[in-house]
């Protein structure tokens, strides 16, 4: 456990396999809530808050009971059970104990019970980071620092797309190019930019 | 019987971990300062029938 770790960690996961510009994942919000940067703010702060918890308690979950007890192979179904119940305890306490932060996530954390992303993490630190003879506090640690930098690549895609969209709004785009197809154009040309970071680390 | 038994019962286990955070959520009032961004909350695109804003 070191900083190294975490800072490898986290410039791996946010830059050089982004999930959603590199691994595909979380496409729905990324199209979907990108069309007002307060909006992209809000919801990719929501998701770095519960992808964060969602890994450490997968990974939790993953090293404690379903290796122990042989049941692997139930990881998928059990990660998507955990992730919906999280989202629902977490909305609760911040619904009854910080309203500030519920009134700045809380539209959206509905909607992250769905997010792929979240399970895309979850089962990746599982085949990527999890083994049989990984002491559990480093593996928590660093599923939890590649969860952190996903949250944040996510964020930075969404926030740098939602931006382009707005500038896109104001100018003179063909109509038949207009909303959507020139969004997928300008997600396709980012996710090429991003190609170019392959191999840093 | 006992390979068959604990997926179900973990799996039975979640399940019922789920309809409790779910039950308490819904059971759980909006605060005040918060209802008007709940009301003005359009929902177009998400399908999601865990949404506890969905009228």
């Amino acid at each position: 456990m070191s900083f190294t770790v975490f800072a490898t960690a986290i410039i791996s996961a946010m830059l050089i396999n982004n999930v959603i510009l590199m691994q595909f994942l979380g496409i729905c919000p990324f199209l979907g809530v990108s069309k007002k940067s307060s909006s992209a703010v809000g919801m990719s702060a929501a998701v770095l808050f519960v992808m964060v918890i969602a890994s450490a308690v997968t990974y939790t979950i993953y090293d404690l009971v379903l290796y122990p007890f042989d049941i692997p192979y139930i990881s998928t179904i059990a990660f998507i059970l955990v992730i919906a119940s999280l989202v629902q305890f977490v909305e609760m306490v911040i619904k009854k104990f910080s309203k500030p932060l519920y009134k700045s996530l809380g539209i959206y954390l509905p909607l992250i019970t769905t997010n792929c992303a979240i399970l895309g993490v979850s089962e990746g630190n599982i085949t990527g980071i999890w083994t049989e003879t990984m002491p559990y506090w480093e593996g928590l640690f660093t599923a939890v620092s590649v969860s952190v930098g996903t949250g944040l690549g996510f964020g930075l895609i969404i926030f740098a797309f939602s931006s382009i969209r707005e500038k896109l709004d104001g100018s003179n785009v063909p109509a038949s190019w207009k909303g959507v197809p020139i969004s997928l154009v300008v997600a396709g040309i980012m996710s090429l930019a991003f190609l170019g970071l392959a191999g840093i680390i | 019987m006992g390979g068959f038994l604990i997926p179900v019962l973990v799996i039975g286990g979640l399940v019922i971990v789920y309809i409790l955070s779910y039950a308490l959520n819904k059971n759980t009032p909006i605060p005040e300062e918060c209802l008007e961004i709940v009301d003005s909350t359009k929902c177009e695109s998400c399908h999601s029938f865990t949404c506890t804003y969905k009228k």
